[in-house]
């Protein structure tokens, strides 16, 4: 794994995908289950996705991060065909064609709707209707990989939110795909509903499916993702292995974030601003504050800040997370 | 792969499964009961009114005295009434349901992100709806065709049963012209009831348009006659012909209706922004 301009390019941050067997380094189209290239997408004035490149490798899980309104919803609607797209190419597995390339795709977009007044079942029988002859016949397993079978029957209008949910994962599961594409695939469950589609995803990518899955759920996506790709304001600014981002972004010095906690929040903020490679991140939690130290261990900067007369109740190196790296990113973005 | 075959047998599964949606709702099921109740209706008021039960009167003049109670005459009672506001409205709303409606619902984005061209989806629906549309018109035809052959009395000639039969045949042509335009119609609206008062707004505006051609036509400004025939409300209702005589522009007309309205619903259908 290489990282092209050694990590960091201002504020973005790429690593090589080529992470099927490519020797040369350069991930071949067919490695790829999507490949995006120069996608753009106006609504009149407004431009909700701009050049947008991006490279899903084929039997991995890619998590699709970026804040509300970031344009992911968008990206994945012109990926689908719902949307047209004003410019860029889109490919499925090495397949452009606005319809061919569907073909082996199953997807969730954003909350699942029903036909209300008939089953389940009812209902995956009348979109496995619309899939190629040779991918019938999966209604029962579908249902059974998501757990509703024994509610198969029932009408849909008597579903709770979390069952619609499982049953779109089912329907989007119809023909055995080679490809998922899932847009908050855990809206609106509870824990437990969460924790069974997070396993869900797991085993699917062991059997070899790629799975593309868009959340604003950052511990969700570092809990099953192999791949990220991080959308602000419609433009990539990072893609790449999960455990690379992350490296990437604490550095070649192996920079750490420190959680401290006081009794005088803004006089840990200003103390810590004036200590040399520290720099306080944006607010998460309004009781402690976060850090991020370039040079300084945990031990030193708990030394520093005493020396300057500030007082301490908390410390606590966190492991590092996309939800940091999410903010770091978001931060420099706003600042640009 | 499906789109090898454009109207192979994944079209003739989607055709079933939109076909299945439309019977599986009060709305298709409810114009089915209709088509068969009117005819019966119509038969127990015309028995009703020969048999001198019936005080209504029209001018002055008992209706029973009007009513010529022949089995032919009757079927074609049978066939205004059906084709009479009523059932017409109900073709208007279940098409509507199917386009309109699944887009406000965001059924029809699950459909659209599957391995299909858009315009086969959209002529599957069609399909769907002339399937109800025939079964409809076979439902009325069924329970009003025995009644009238059996139970009414009085001489009726094999042509005039072919006109009426005809007539009947060509009912389903205009359901094909209004259905058509009711996914026209829908491509521009994401609610039944938008769809409704956009089609009924539309004939109302094509019957203003025929008058004014009237008009003209009386004034001699230019002939009208051709030009009216082939306006939308007039091609419409091409089936009336059975009893005044056939008008082979209203059949050109109602063919330049469906074929225009469905070119032009599923060029927009193909274009469509899906959200």
């Amino acid at each position: 794994m290489r990282m092209p301009g050694g990590g960091h390019l201002g504020t973005r941050i790429y690593t090589d995908l080529s992470l099927t067997a490519s020797d040369n380094g350069v991930a071949l189209a067919t490695d790829l289950a999507i490949s995006v290239t120069g996608l753009t997408r106006r609504f009149g004035a407004r431009v909700a996705v701009q050049s947008l490149d991006l490279r899903v490798p084929a039997g991995t899980v890619y998590g699709f991060l970026g804040p509300n309104g970031s344009g992911k919803t968008t990206a994945i609607r012109c990926i689908l065909g719902l949307l047209r797209a004003d410019a860029g190419q889109i490919s499925i597995f090495g397949e452009s064609d606005p319809v061919r390339r569907l073909d082996g795709v199953g997807a969730i977009i954003e909350t699942p709707r029903f036909y209300s007044w008939l089953s389940g079942r009812a209902n995956l029988e009348i979109c496995e209707a619309y899939l190629p002859e040779h991918r019938h016949g999966q209604v029962n397993e579908a249902l059974e990989r998501v757990g509703l079978a024994s509610r198969g029957d029932d009408k849909v209008s008597g579903y709770s939110l979390g069952m619609q949910q499982r049953l779109g994962i089912a329907r989007a599961l119809l023909g055995r795909p080679r490809l998922l594409v899932l847009d908050e695939p855990t809206n609106g469950l509870d824990p437990q509903g969460m924790r069974d589609v997070r396993e869900l995803i797991r085993r699917l990518a062991q059997e070899g499916l790629t799975v593309f899955i868009s959340s604003h759920l950052l511990s969700e996506i570092q809990a099953v993702a192999d791949t990220v790709g991080i959308v602000l304001k419609g433009r990539r600014v990072a893609e790449g292995r999960v455990s690379e981002l992350l490296r990437a972004s604490a550095g070649e010095s192996g920079a750490v974030e420190i959680e401290l906690g006081g009794p005088d929040l803004d006089a840990i903020r200003r103390a810590a601003t004036g200590l040399d490679g520290v720099s306080v991140l944006p607010e998460t939690d309004p009781s402690r504050v976060i850090v991020r130290s370039e040079r300084l261990p945990a031990s030193e900067l708990n030394r520093a800040l005493v020396t300057q007369g500030v007082a301490l109740d908390a410390l606590s190196v966190r492991a590092a997370s996309l939800e940091s790296l999410f903010l770091s990113l978001t931060e420099s973005e706003e600042v640009q | 792969m499906a789109t090898t075959n454009p109207i192979g047998g994944v079209f003739w599964r989607m055709v079933a499964a939109e076909l299945r949606k439309l019977l599986s709702r009060a709305s298709g099921l409810v114009m089915l009961g209709i088509s068969v109740l009117l005819p019966i209706l119509v038969f127990a008021l015309a028995k009703a009114v020969e048999s001198g039960g019936a005080t209504v009167s029209a001018n002055g003049q008992p209706v029973s005295s009007l009513l010529t109670l022949e089995g032919p005459k009757l079927l074609g009672y049978m066939l205004t009434a059906r084709n009479f506001f009523v059932l017409p409205l109900f073709l208007v709303m279940v098409s509507a349901q199917l386009v309109a409606e699944e887009r406000a619902t965001f059924t029809l984005r699950a459909l659209l992100a599957l391995p299909n061209a858009r315009w086969r989806v959209l002529l599957a629906k069609y399909t769907a709806l002339l399937c109800l549309a025939s079964l409809s018109i076979a439902g009325s035809l069924g329970v009003g065709g025995p009644l009238c052959f059996v139970f009414v009395e009085g001489p009726a000639e094999m042509a005039a049963w072919q006109g009426v039969a005809m007539g009947w045949v060509a009912s389903l042509a205009s359901d094909a012209g209004l259905i058509a335009l009711t996914l026209l119609v829908s491509t521009f609206s994401s609610s039944v009831a938008g769809v409704l008062v956009g089609v009924i707004l539309g004939l109302m505006a094509d019957l203003a348009i025929r008058g004014l051609l009237k008009i003209a036509g009386m004034l001699q400004l230019f002939p009208t006659d051709q030009l009216a025939a082939l306006m939308p409300g007039r091609a419409l209702a091409a089936w009336e012909g059975y009893a005044d005589g056939w008008d082979p522009w209203a059949f050109v007309g109602l063919a330049a209706l469906t074929i225009g309205c469905l070119a032009l619903a599923t060029l927009r259908f193909e274009r469509e922004d899906v959200l």
